[in-house]
């Protein structure tokens, strides 16, 4: 028999506990994850979305004596001015070329890097070859151009005197200067430089498959690129899929510093990239037009990488059913 | 686990509270600067509203000096302060060290302060100073310097009219008059730094070019005349003879290597080159030089005159494919030529009258006692029966502006310190130092440096800066200047004076008079030649390296084309507007 006072208690355990109390429970249970996150969000609270406020200078003529409020409306005014720009679609194509042909070239060369890598068992001649590699990630492009200039000169130069000797040149080539040679150059030298350094994602998620499946597949009689193609590529899908997300929404950044102190006024036809564009030209416009175009600049890249990204994860999902969000 | 638990709420205490320390610093910041600004533009209301007499100001801000005792505050007459900050810039060269300083002591006391502060920000380059400017600006003024001086280009000219114009900087005007020495020296250069809106004075000429002090910098190129003597060839005078020059060096000069030399570095990362020679004088410098035409018209000659530029352009092309010019001449960096010239690698090369190849030839003299660089300035005959000497362009190369609403006493000061400078013995003890120590009188009654400090300093600009030798040249004094000074080594190397029997005179003789040299760009200009100056030298870059001469024709007439359709018109008529408004009836 069930008592009335049994009855209530009963009705009272049954209710379902309304989703705000819920979601307090689980935050409350989670507190530590949560405390752990605040410096986080403040960082970028303060770093990232308070400076987007700035984004407003990109519709106006902006003044910086007069300041956001002060400064004249001047609508869509702003973009009109870059997108007449006498080099911007040139700069345009060549962003796109640059970035397309980094991540077309770059981003199978990086997997590949990291499996013949990963296929390395003696442990000193592994480590040897990948500090070598990453090291010069390390090096800034103002000095990784100087080295390369330095190297390409026509006059002394360390690769022109190697080829005319061995006789593949006759005379010394203006590599530099060469509008032909120039973007296998910066594609060249983009590998040399971040290749390593790009490879040791992959090689953290190669390191993250279970050495059992190769052991199982070499009594199955599977050859090293039988595993590479059926573990270690499935094994690694997941990271492919994010940093790919990740690069092909940076299609509208060829790679700023690399091509500024790489580039010349000899290739601007092939080198200059949108970034370059915008600084070169507004560094010595008159007035304070150049605050609101370079900020017009900003806007116009991050808006064409927020459409790739989401495409890009799109299709990822559809075609893989894996996603960044 | 507590243990850990604990670790980790401090960690993440310590995190927050400094990331919010971060935001807080910059909100306080802000509320601070919205004070202050809230105060100044009180202040500055005030004294605009006061007509122009805004040194009657007595609003008293929230700055350090304003704390400053007054003294010599009689009716009628302003008193002083004695603590003043100066705030300056400097891109590169070496500051006063205060071990060594013996000028600032000796200044303070003179004028008799208890503390005067030279605060220098050093920059990486100019851009960051028109940046820091802009940045100050951007703060409604209220981070601006009391007492600064900045660089004179159209965009800190336009920053400093738009803080005063809205009331943030003091109108000089009133201050001129006060001090009359201070208004003779900059009066000439008043058009060009007063508002073009309201007419009223909010910076004056710092530092400024001087016909009878300052040499002219002629169009000028160092040639290696003991390579001219050996293969028994006078000094180039025209743009030809020069050809024929470089044809012979390439030919019959090698290095001390037994390697063939690079008979001329041009262009570069500085762009140099002798396109003007191509043009009627005053009339090329790049894309950036506008002039008056027969019909009284502004005109730029990249655009009006494709026929010179055809002729420049080729001449160029010609040394460049016959091997006559540096292969990589528009890819080396200024240092990468320097180290070629200081081998001895360069036949001819450009340079300033005070640069350059002096130090390449010092320095192939240590292998080659015979190398020398000397200037010629070259003409091209068919425009041209001999070289011209350049008219003088009077400019202000830096400012002084001072805040709306300091202190009357403090700006009466800076004034004082100003008039002090301007004196024969203000502008002796800071552009010399002091008698005895730092300089002496030869027998002829000039300066000169004494035997000791010379020793210690080798006349370098940067060594001498240490004991605070022209750091504190507050504004040029240039009579007494040229009363006192005796010729400097450098003038006297036999170099110099061939150089300067070459090059015909040493200073101008007549002021440019075409307004349209003094014009500022406007709104018009400015948006129509966004990037222009990038995409001449792109053209100039192609044409010189153009494979086919009759490439350039068609560069340059498009080039013609692409600037009338970005709005040359429009510019025309915003110049000649603009040009009304230029007074340069002082110059005649």
């Amino acid at each position: 028999m069930t008592t009335l006072a049994e009855a209530q208690t009963s009705s009272v355990t049954n209710t379902k506990p309304t989703l705000a109390r819920r979601i307090m429970r689980k935050v409350w249970e989670q507190r530590w994850l949560y405390i752990f996150t605040i410096p986080g969000i403040i960082f970028f609270l303060l770093f990232s979305y308070y400076p987007m406020v700035g984004i407003v200078i990109a519709f106006q003529d902006y003044n910086p004596v007069k300041g956001y409020s002060g400064s004249e409306f001047v609508g869509l005014e702003n973009f009109k001015t870059i997108f007449n720009l006498p080099d911007f679609t040139n700069a345009l194509r060549n962003t796109v070329i640059i970035s397309g042909l980094k991540l077309l070239i770059g981003f199978p060369a990086t997997i590949l890097f990291a499996l013949l890598i990963n296929e390395i068992h003696q442990t000193v001649f592994k480590r040897v070859v990948q500090t070598i590699s990453y090291l010069p990630y390390f090096i800034s492009w103002v000095i990784a151009a100087g080295l390369w200039y330095k190297m390409l000169s026509p006059d002394g130069g360390l690769i022109n005197e190697m080829l005319t000797r061995i006789g593949i040149l006759n005379e010394p080539f203006y590599f530099m200067g060469s509008t032909q040679a120039f973007l296998p150059i910066v594609i060249f030298t983009e590998l040399w430089k971040n290749i390593g350094f790009n490879a040791i994602i992959y090689l953290a998620a190669l390191s993250g498959i279970d050495p059992h499946l190769y052991e199982v597949s070499s009594i199955d009689g599977a050859s090293r690129i039988r595993q590479i193609w059926h573990i270690a590529l499935p094994g690694i899908r997941g990271t492919m899929v994010l940093l790919f997300i990740l690069s092909a929404s940076g299609l509208m950044s060829a790679g700023f510093d690399q091509l500024w102190t790489m580039g010349n006024l000899q290739v601007q036809e092939v080198g200059q990239i949108l970034d370059t564009l915008i600084l070169s030209y507004l560094r010595n416009s008159g007035g304070f037009m150049g605050l609101s175009l370079g900020a017009t600049m900003g806007v116009f890249q991050a808006t064409v990488g927020l459409i790739l990204f989401l495409v890009c994860n799109f299709v990822a999902k559809l075609i893989k059913q894996e996603s960044l969000i | 686990m507590r243990i850990r638990q604990n670790v980790g709420i401090l960690l993440t205490a310590a995190l927050t509270v400094g990331l919010v320390g971060c935001g807080g610093n910059g909100n306080n910041g802000g509320n601070t600067s919205n004070n202050a600004s809230n105060s100044a533009n009180s202040s500055s209301s005030n004294s605009s509203s006061n007509s122009s007499n805004s040194s009657n100001s007595s609003n008293t801000s929230s700055n350090s000096n304003s704390s400053n005792t007054s003294s010599n505050t009689s009716s009628g007459e302003i008193g002083t302060v004695d603590n003043l900050k100066i705030t300056a810039f400097n891109w590169g060269w070496d500051n006063a060290d205060p071990a060594k300083d013996v000028v600032l002591p000796e200044l303070t006391k003179r004028l008799g302060m208890k503390n005067l502060t030279y605060d220098v920000i050093k920059t990486g380059g100019y851009d960051d100073v028109v940046q820091k400017l802009q940045l100050w600006a951007s703060t409604g003024g209220s981070d601006w310097p009391d007492i600064v001086t900045t660089g004179s280009d159209s965009r800190t000219k336009l920053i400093l009219n738009n803080l005063g114009e809205t009331g943030k900087l003091e109108d000089l005007t009133p201050w001129l008059e006060k001090y009359p020495n201070v208004k003779k020296a900059v009066e000439k250069l008043l058009p060009f730094t007063s508002d073009p809106h309201d007419g009223k004075i909010y910076s004056i000429a710092q530092n400024f070019s001087n016909m009878q002090a300052y040499a002219i910098d002629q169009p000028t190129i160092w040639i290696r005349k003991d390579w001219l003597d050996k293969l028994n060839l006078p000094l180039p005078k025209t743009v030809d003879d020069l050809y024929n020059d470089l044809k012979a060096f390439k030919e019959q000069i090698k290095d001390v290597n037994g390697q063939p030399v690079i008979p001329y570095a041009a262009f570069g990362e500085n762009f140099r080159n002798m396109i003007k020679l191509f043009f009627p004088p005053d009339q090329n410098d790049g894309t950036g030089v506008w002039y008056t035409d027969a019909d009284g018209k502004p005109a730029r000659s990249d655009v009006s005159q494709p026929e010179n530029l055809i002729r420049a352009l080729t001449f160029y092309n010609k040394l460049y494919n016959e091997g006559l010019i540096e292969k990589e001449a528009f890819t080396l960096k200024q240092g990468q030529i320097d180290e070629k010239g200081n081998q001895g690698r360069y036949g001819a090369v450009h340079g300033a009258y005070w640069e350059q190849a002096n130090p390449f030839t010092d320095s192939i003299k240590k292998t080659d006692p015979k190398a020398e660089f000397v200037g010629v300035q070259l003409y091209d005959p068919s425009i041209a029966s001999g070289p011209s000497l350049p008219k003088f362009r009077l400019e202000a190369w830096s400012l002084w502006a001072v805040k709306a609403g300091l202190p009357k006493e403090e700006v009466n000061t800076f004034f004082k310190t100003l008039d002090y400078v301007l004196s024969e013995e203000g502008t002796i003890l800071t552009k010399y130092g002091l008698e005895g120590q730092q300089w002496e009188r030869n027998a002829g009654g000039k300066i000169v440096d004494t035997k000791a400090f010379f020793d210690e300093t080798q006349g370098d600009w940067n060594k001498r800066a240490h004991f605070g030798i022209d750091v504190y040249s507050f504004i040029p004094n240039y009579d007494a200047l040229i009363k006192n000074q005796a010729p400097s080594g450098y003038e006297l190397r036999q170099d110099m004076i061939e150089t300067w029997q070459n090059l015909g005179s040493k200073f101008p003789t007549e002021y440019v008079t075409d307004p349209q040299r003094y014009v500022e760009p406007g709104d018009a200009e400015n948006k129509a030649t966004v990037g222009q100056s990038e995409r001449y030298k792109q053209m100039v870059a192609k044409a010189v390296t153009a494979k086919n001469p009759d490439d350039i024709k068609k560069l340059v007439l498009d080039w013609g084309k692409n600037v009338k359709a970005l709005g040359y018109d429009k510019i025309v008529a915003e110049r000649e507007e603009s040009a009304k408004s230029i007074h340069l009836e002082n110059l005649k």
